[in-house]
């Protein structure tokens, strides 16, 4: 699709199952995800006028990422108690909570979802979006050492975690 | 959430081949390092079992991401699913934030769009049943979530 703009139609049918993806792996479940998909296709749509032909799996990543980002910070200015509903918020996945992901697949997830926020997103929009150093530093608006750092910092942890 | 004193970082000393490599290696896997970089953290590798190891280390967990398969989800994406058939505990609902607010705009948008295509005064009201299933087969055949608003759309009339 790059070289023309497509309509929020298009991005929405062709692109959801992409966006899913990246905004479960940032926020770590479903409902979340959900949630993030559903405000990121809000801003696709109005963005989508000023859309410059281009990366458009880059372009939504940035979306879905100041999406989570800015979730992120209205949590932390009214931080809630965790939900009872949410108990996988709280405790390592069991067999068959997650029937998309299984045995290592389940450890990998829960060890990203573990991650400090800044460190997880850098580390999913290098290996699960497969950005450059330079597009994650302008869709997180730090500068390319921060992303190095983050990545290789998240990378550590996650492989800690993993022993 | 950072904690005091911040995340362990990875301690900087002097080796034999100069400064371990550190975030480096990370850059040096993902191919984002610039030629004269490069061969500079290839001969430091090759003097320094330390960086050796933390490269293996680090290329481990990139390569257990790398291959998680792909999170899909059976919801529509796109219309009225987010807050149907997802119960939450009595007294923990999220509040109404105007994001929730525009989404709803957004799909009550989209809804009317469709329901000008479709029938606008049907004589005889079909049952929910039928319904329900016409829309699903529609939807498990098209795959396409933006069918999944038209039952809200169709404006249904009961009885006599």
């Amino acid at each position: 699709m790059t070289g023309e703009v497509p309509t929020w139609e298009e991005v929405a049918r062709t692109h959801g199952r992409f966006l899913y993806n990246v905004a479960y792996r940032l926020s770590g479940n479903d409902d979340d995800a959900f949630d993030l998909v559903q405000e990121a296709l809000l801003r696709v749509r109005k963005g989508l006028e000023t859309y410059q032909p281009g990366s458009l799996e880059a372009w939504l990543s940035r979306i879905v990422t100041n999406v989570f980002l800015d979730e992120v910070r209205r949590k932390r200015r009214r931080p809630v108690e965790v939900l009872p509903e949410d108990p996988e918020r709280l405790l390592p996945s069991s067999p068959g909570a997650d029937e998309a992901t299984e045995g290592l697949s389940d450890d990998v997830q829960t060890a990203l979802r573990r991650l400090p926020e800044e460190f997880r997103t850098a580390v999913v929009l290098c290996d699960v979006v497969g950005l450059s150093y330079e597009e994650i530093a302008d869709a997180i608006s730090v500068p390319v050492g921060t992303v190095r750092s983050r990545i290789h910092r998240g990378r550590r942890l996650l492989r800690t975690a993993l022993r | 959430m950072i904690p005091s004193g911040g995340y362990p970082r990875t301690p900087r000393h002097t080796g034999p081949g100069g400064q371990h490599l550190d975030d480096t290696l990370s850059a040096y896997l993902d191919d984002e390092l610039a030629p004269a970089a490069r061969h500079e953290a290839e001969a430091h590798l090759a003097g320094c079992v330390d960086c050796r190891a933390e490269l293996d280390e680090v290329a481990a967990a990139r390569r257990a991401i790398r291959i998680l398969p792909v999170h899909a989800t059976a919801r529509p994406l796109v219309g009225i699913g987010p807050f149907v058939g997802h119960p939450r505990a009595p007294g923990a609902v999220r509040p109404a934030t105007s994001r929730r607010r525009a989404v709803w705009a957004l799909a009550a948008a989209v809804a009317a769009a469709i329901a000008v295509v479709l029938p606008r005064d049907p004589q005889v009201a079909p049952s929910l049943p039928s319904l329900a299933d016409s829309h699903a087969a529609r939807a498990s055949i098209t795959g396409d979530p933006l069918t999944q608003l038209a039952p809200i759309a169709v404006p249904v009339r009961f009885g006599p």
